[in-house]
């Protein structure tokens, strides 16, 4: 699973976003850090085709985002910060059964892969609940249920834990770190990153620092706060 | 979000949701072409068996009838005034027998079979870009959306009650709208990534 | 991008049935208390254009009939809709489509007249039209009968469609929507 930026710049309404991007992401987990501003949500969204860049290109496995979005979705997942608006069903097993009832997949199966995906966020037990009367936390492992239940090889994460309490925090991010698929994570909470093999700093759309979590994390709170 | 439906397992609750329409739509016809007496012997005696075999006790009846009854005696009294006690009445029960019908449809459907019948009443449609399926699931989607946009509005309206504003539209809607808005914009992007556009 | 345009009907049938919350506001003058929920008749058929709002309010029309309460006052069912007052409900959604279509002629959105123009041709004229037809099937009562009870609403939905003229081109210029 590779996804390669080249010399990708965007803006929004004479602002730049981001400028001249240069980036080779491979490894299993990535992190992407920067205050409010830095083009680090604009960067997440180029990554599965929800942005075009005005310039250059961003390829995911080989394939261009602006010409193969559709193939694109297949292996990048996308998680948003604000889990009430990812949840586009009544009930929760309705709403993670969404992404697979337009396969060509029985109702047995369906039934399944749904059950054994929610049991494993814990959220079995709310089955037939109305999404609308969970917790922020529930809400938010039900969006990221809705998305794995497709298998993703990669799941992009726009700061899902920001809106969060600690406690919800603490819970949802572990079960993203305990996922066994390619991450990455858009954050300002860098006390989350022990773990992470890369991090990149952006600043006002560029890169400004990129490597591994210690010495990145350092600069970060040294230049950028 | 709770509708009307009453729980139970009558015949009446159990008969397809595409029949129990068309009953209702045979029923609307024969109010307006049959004679009145005949009507009203027949009809009005077989809504009130049917209310019962549903299990629509007085009760809800009341409840779901409340908002008609100014209505009714609007029209009751503006037949009295131009015509006979005669029309007046046969006006009201033609309203009433209709209404009752058409409750009695409304509260022993699921409202899975009901978007299963509006399914079907699309299908002669999608020559013309009605795809049944989206129409489902957009009905979905807004009922999953009820409550969140009626939080929406619950919090501006607190908000601008500390104002002391909570009762200039203004003050209300224009800000209500704006966060809708963006939700939508985001519900979009959600749906964008969760690949809907290809089913 | 069809995502959105789903997003934002979805949006807008649930907004109508959210106006139907507010409570009636009595107005000097006018003879009965307006409610906010006929709003989001020109609200989407303003914002949304007539394809989208029409859309939108059909969707809201279909809730009503699947016996949702979402009608102003708690009310829906398909009884509410056969009923005599049913007729204007049920000339939301081409209200809302005549609106928009209006609204996107050339120009027509950002002029303040126009807008006002179609509120009131969409609003109110496509709603008594079919509305009060539905009065005289339902009820016997003749079309001037009817006609003549419904005069004493007409101000009020007046005064709605200036105070939504006001509120489209405000709510426009606060989250402007791209040409959809």
């Amino acid at each position: 699973m590779k996804v390669q930026f080249n010399n990708v710049s965007l803006s929004f309404g004479g602002v730049t976003a981001l400028h001249q991007i240069d980036l080779s992401l491979s490894e299993p987990r990535i992190a992407v850090i920067g205050d409010n501003g830095s083009g680090k949500s604009t960067l997440a969204r180029l990554v599965n085709g929800l942005l075009l860049p005005d310039e250059g290109h961003v390829t995911v496995d080989g394939l261009d985002t602006r010409t193969e979005a559709p193939e694109v979705r297949r292996r990048v997942g996308f998680l948003f910060q604000n889990p009430d608006n990812q949840i586009i069903m009544p009930t929760v097993s309705e709403d993670v059964a969404f992404g697979l009832k337009n396969k060509r997949i029985s109702s047995e199966e369906v039934a399944d892969r749904v059950d054994e995906v929610l049991k494993r966020f814990n959220l079995f037990s709310l089955r037939n609940r109305s999404a609308h009367l969970l917790s922020g936390g529930e809400k938010q492992l039900l969006a990221l249920a809705g998305v794995m239940v497709m298998s993703p090889a990669l799941l992009v994460l726009d700061e899902p834990t920001t809106l969060l309490d600690r406690r919800n925090a603490r819970i949802v991010t572990q079960m993203i770190l305990d996922l066994d698929v390619n991450i990455i994570l858009v954050t300002h909470h860098v006390e989350l990153l022990e773990e992470f093999e890369r991090v990149i700093v952006l600043e006002d759309g560029r890169v400004v620092c990129d490597g591994p979590c210690a010495d990145t994390v350092a600069f970060y709170m040294e230049n950028c706060t | 979000m709770i509708g009307y439906y009453i729980p139970g397992d009558s015949f009446i609750h159990r008969a397809p949701a595409g029949f129990k329409l068309f009953f209702l739509a045979a029923m609307g016809l024969a109010s307006f072409s049959l004679d009145i007496g005949v009507y009203f012997g027949i009809f009005m005696i077989l809504a009130v068996l049917m209310c019962w075999i549903v299990g629509l006790d007085w009760r809800t009846l009341k409840r779901i009838l409340k908002p008609v009854a100014l209505v009714l005696l609007a029209i009751f009294l503006a037949h009295l005034f131009v015509g006979d006690f005669f029309s007046a009445i046969a006006a009201v029960i033609r309203i009433l027998t209709v209404i009752l019908f058409a409750t009695l449809v409304t509260v022993s459907t699921h409202m899975d079979d009901m978007i299963e019948v509006f399914k079907l009443v699309a299908r002669p449609l999608e020559p013309f870009g009605v795809k049944p399926r989206k129409l489902a699931f957009l009905l979905s989607l807004t009922i999953r959306l009820i409550p969140a946009i009626f939080e929406i509005l619950a919090e501006v309206r607190e908000a601008q009650k500390s104002r002391g504003l909570e009762r200039s539209v203004f003050a209300v809607i224009v800000p209500f709208m704006v966060r809708a808005l963006k939700k939508a914009d985001a519900l979009g992007d959600a749906l964008t990534s969760r690949r809907f556009e290809e089913s | 991008m069809q995502s959105r345009n789903i997003a934002l009907v979805a949006v807008f049938a649930a907004l109508t049935a959210g106006l139907g919350l507010l409570p009636a506001v009595p107005v000097p003058v006018v003879p009965v208390p307006i409610t906010a929920q006929s709003l989001g008749v020109m609200l989407a058929g303003g914002l949304l254009g007539g394809r989208l709002g029409g859309l939108a309010l059909l969707i809201f029309l279909i809730l009503v009939a699947l016996g949702l309460p979402v009608l102003a006052g708690g009310r829906g069912g398909l009884g509410v809709l056969l009923g005599p007052s049913g007729g204007f409900v049920l000339s939301w959604p081409v209200a809302a489509y005549t609106i928009g279509w209006l609204t996107r002629r050339r120009n027509w959105r950002t002029s303040f007249a126009k807008v006002l123009l179609s509120n009131v041709t969409g609003g109110i004229g496509v709603v008594y039209l079919l509305g009060i037809p539905w009065i005289s099937i339902t009820t016997g009562l003749s079309l001037t009968q009817a006609a003549l009870g419904s005069v004493v609403f007409v101000p009020g939905d007046l005064t709605k469609a200036v105070l939504c003229t006001f509120l489209i081109l405000k709510i426009q210029r606060a989250y402007p929507l791209d040409r959809l």
